[in-house]
């Protein structure tokens, strides 16, 4: 049976580019299971590996932040997301040159403070049409993992435990 | 820069190296279909890069990491080539965008009229409970760029109180010019939520 929430584990840097710079509309990739390790070996999601699992995300990354961890590659990784994002909005014109340029410019220069993870929980129900199953071969297991383009701000709460 | 990158423009190589990255980025599977003549073009840059970086393997520890910074740094060069980084700042901390820590700070010479210590003012900037950033547009009206600050001072007793701190922002520095202390025992502040219902209700 569907889950009513969704999870989504996003840095605050990305929350805060999809704010100012897409009308805070909000890309993310999230999962029906916050944390798979409290499910029955039997029930779906239980297979759920560690890096698709919102809530090891976000200890991932929560530790990071807390021992000032500037080498982290989850927040390496994060950067270089953020920044090929940036450039592929601007070659297809969704954002202006300078817009770009000021993502570069503060993904950049972001404290490590600003790399905390943040929880999105999404109440399925809102985004049940746009909801799209990411391909299996893209997946980090077998477990369901869904794509929201379009996630509006006024569709999901925001959590900083 | 590697060899066949030097062929392309600054806007080119930014492109190449966000597709590139994405091989080591999470990928949902939806990024647009590359050419074949792209995927040779990304293929060699990768080689290079390895080479630079001499990665024999993408199975070495630290390799992708590698790679990822690599790539990471390599896009901001591109984008970042011959911009005036100081007026992307400018730009930033003219709205309110930077992080808190990346302004600079001038008191003004009044402040000490407030009682209030500059440590305090400080205080109350850098560990603010709640910030708000003003911005106004209008490039006749740049002294209503104002930014707030809120710090609580909790007390057991009648004298807590919250330390209000405004500031005109101009560029990346922030030029202080008012603080007070608001007891909690004088004003009821129940109703404000933000720092600019503080100051309004004063």
């Amino acid at each position: 049976m569907a889950k009513h929430l969704l999870y989504a584990t996003v840095t605050f840097m990305k929350s805060r580019i999809q704010r100012d710079y897409r009308n805070d509309i909000h890309y993310v990739w999230c999962s029906e299971h916050f944390d798979s390790t409290k499910l029955s070996i039997y029930a779906p999601g239980s297979r759920t590996p560690r890096r698709a699992d919102p809530i090891a995300v976000y200890r991932e990354l929560a530790e990071d932040v807390a021992t000032g961890d500037l080498h982290s590659a989850k927040i390496a990784s994060q950067r270089a997301s953020l920044k090929k994002l940036a450039i592929e909005w601007a070659a297809g014109g969704e954002i202006t040159k300078d817009q770009k340029e000021e993502i570069v410019y503060i993904v950049d220069h972001a404290l490590i403070q600003e790399w905390r993870p943040l929880l999105y929980l999404i109440p399925r129900n809102r985004v049940t049409d746009r909801l799209e199953l990411v391909p299996m071969e893209k997946r980090a297991s077998v477990e369901e993992e869904y794509i929201i383009r379009d996630l509006q701000r006024s569709e999901f709460e925001i959590i900083e435990p | 820069m590697t060899q066949t990158l030097k062929a392309f423009t600054a806007d080119q190589r930014a492109l190449l190296l966000a597709r590139i990255a994405q091989r080591y980025l999470p990928n949902p599977g939806i990024d647009p279909e590359i050419s074949p003549d792209d995927a040779a073009i990304q293929e060699r840059i990768l080689e290079e890069i390895k080479a630079h970086l001499r990665i024999a393997s993408e199975e070495e520890p630290d390799a992708q990491k590698a790679l990822i910074n690599y790539l990471s740094e390599g896009m901001s060069r591109a984008v970042l080539e011959n911009i005036d980084l100081k007026a992307i700042e400018y730009r930033l901390g003219q709205r309110g965008a930077l992080p808190i820590r990346s302004y600079k700070m001038k008191f003004d010479d009044d402040l000490k009229k407030s009682g209030v210590t500059t440590q305090r003012v400080q205080d109350a900037i850098y560990k603010a409970d709640q910030i708000q950033h003003l911005h106004y547009s209008e490039p006749e009206q740049p002294d209503k760029n104002l930014s707030l600050f809120l710090k609580h001072h909790r007390s057991s007793d009648h004298d807590s109180y919250t330390l209000l701190v405004l500031g005109r922002r101009q560029g990346s520095v922030i030029h202080v010019f008012e603080a007070w202390r608001v007891y909690h025992s004088e004003v009821d502040l129940s109703s404000a939520r933000t720092p600019l219902d503080f100051l309004r209700l004063l």
